[in-house]
């Protein structure tokens, strides 16, 4: 590995490091900005939800049937429920959703900020003595933070009803029987480990989608490139991060 | 009053300002004149603190702003009212919640407040019934008097005007000119005009100052600007002299 590569990764590590920090200390004014993180939460959240119903409703059926199809005849029917239930506490919801908020949501973050930036908003901001941190990327960070395990919840339960729809219709499988292997061998951390994914993906997708918005320079070219950076970072950190708590929690 | 002593800025090797020094004394208007990318908005963006000079010190009421703490430097800037050269409002917030937001951002204010307040601004500025429109619904001229509500409804000492007429219609910016003018005599603001619009120099200056190659080349009345020997300022005045 060559020096120039050491040093710019070490250097946007840092850089990363203290945007967070920023944002941290701005977290004392956390009961002032209520409002403006409930006002993010209802953009991020309300605004994603049709998409993420979409993709786990039918991520929950093909999961279904993939199960179905894998295991054949071999499978009792509850074990169907069982297969969805566990594929998407412990990873296809949380990571769906966090694939399709790092796309919708930090892309979005980042243009919006992006285009405060080169407009000058961010500097009248300042000249009014509103910290723009505080304004706009201590709100939109707790956000996404908050939104992320909604929306997952959101999608499990879509998913449940998605993979349910499947195995009755076209498996035959009794509903009863399908809520059971739902429940069956369910242990709580799985759950519990499946938010703690999707609070993590919120922290990556929230903080990418901020830090490149403030890092854009330029115009409308820079924008862009700040929006298909944030997107790109925001993934590859969510897998990393999946994979991180998958070792530590399961 | 605000006093500029000797102030050199530079991004990576690109030198923007020279040594520049400037005095605005308390009550007066000064246009800051120069052709396009000389560095009048790097001048403003120094005097709030925005940027930090490399070399030199800006003054504003007594207080070294390249000295200040985040807070103090924030105390000052309630001080100082900044109309930005695109109007730089916020897509998304309302007029009034644009106006009003240096009160209700730092001041503990009831929106009824709030909103009274921006509508007295408003009206200040010949704009009124838009309170509730958004930013997107108002035309350039529009934009450019709600960034000077913006800027006075804190009551400033100062107000900082970058191009206030840049990209409006000649009648539009003589009316823009006409409102500069009119706010200073009404409320006796010291203010500085950035603009390489020449009758908008002529129109609201008590002293005109012209940046050239990073420095102060000229500082004289509107009167002097238009006799003087100055090459520089001729030129300038001229337009690059005849076709």
């Amino acid at each position: 590995m060559n020096k120039g590569f050491i040093e710019s990764f070490f250097g946007y590590i840092g850089r990363v490091c203290i945007f967070l920090g920023a944002i941290i200390v701005k977290l004392y004014y956390l009961p002032r900005s209520f409002r403006l993180i409930l006002e993010q939460i209802v953009h991020m959240g309300i605004a994603s939800m049709p998409i993420v119903i979409f993709t786990s409703f039918f991520a929950g059926m093909v999961t279904a049937y993939q199960a179905a199809f894998q295991a054949g005849e071999y499978m009792p029917d509850a074990y169907l429920g069982m297969a969805v239930a566990k594929a998407f506490m412990i990873e296809l919801a949380p990571l769906l959703t966090g694939l399709i908020v790092a796309g919708r949501v930090s892309s979005s973050l980042a243009a919006e900020i992006g285009t405060m930036r080169v407009t000058e908003q961010i500097d009248a901001l300042e000249s009014l003595a509103i910290d723009p941190i505080r304004y706009l990327a201590m709100p939109r960070f707790i956000a996404g933070i908050i939104v992320l395990p909604l929306l997952t919840g959101l999608s499990l339960f879509v998913a449940f009803f998605g993979g349910g729809i499947c195995s009755i219709f076209i498996f035959d499988v009794k509903p009863i029987v399908y809520i059971e292997g739902l429940r069956m061998q369910y242990y709580p951390h799985e759950l519990w480990g499946g938010l703690l994914k999707a609070f993590c993906f919120g922290f990556v997708i929230s903080l990418m989608g901020t830090y490149y918005g403030f890092m854009t320079e330029g115009g409308a070219e820079g924008v862009g490139k700040a929006a298909t950076k944030a997107v790109v970072s925001a993934s590859i950190l969510l897998l990393f991060f999946d994979l991180f708590i998958a070792w530590i929690v399961f | 009053m605000i006093k500029i002593e000797n102030l050199y800025k530079s991004f990576n090797d690109l030198e923007v300002l020279k040594g520049l020094t400037l005095n605005v004394e308390v009550g007066e208007t000064v246009t800051v004149i120069g052709r396009s990318g000389c560095g009048k908005s790097v001048l403003l963006k120094h005097i709030i603190g925005l940027l930090t000079p490399d070399m030199g010190d800006i003054w504003v009421d007594g207080k070294n702003v390249k000295m200040l703490s985040k807070s103090e430097l924030y105390k000052l800037r309630l001080n100082i009212g900044v109309v930005f050269q695109g109007s730089a409002l916020l897509d998304f917030l309302s007029v009034w919640e644009n106006v009003a937001l240096g009160l209700t951002e730092n001041q503990k204010i009831t929106v009824d407040k709030a909103k009274e307040v921006a509508r007295q601004k408003l009206s200040l500025v010949e704009l009124e019934g838009v309170e509730n429109k958004r930013i997107s619904e108002l035309s350039g001229g529009m934009k450019k008097r709600v960034a000077i509500a913006r800027a006075l409804a804190v009551d400033p000492l100062y107000i900082l005007y970058d191009e206030p007429t840049t990209a409006l219609d000649p009648i539009t910016a003589r009316t823009i000119n006409e409102l500069i003018l009119s706010l200073k005599r009404k409320l006796k603001i010291t203010g500085i005009v950035v603009t390489h619009d020449m009758e908008s120099a002529f129109y609201v200056a008590d002293r005109i100052a012209m940046l050239h190659d990073g420095k102060i080349v000229f500082d004289g009345t509107p009167t002097e600007v238009q006799t003087t020997d100055n090459k520089i300022v001729q030129n300038f005045v001229k337009g690059g002299g005849q076709y």
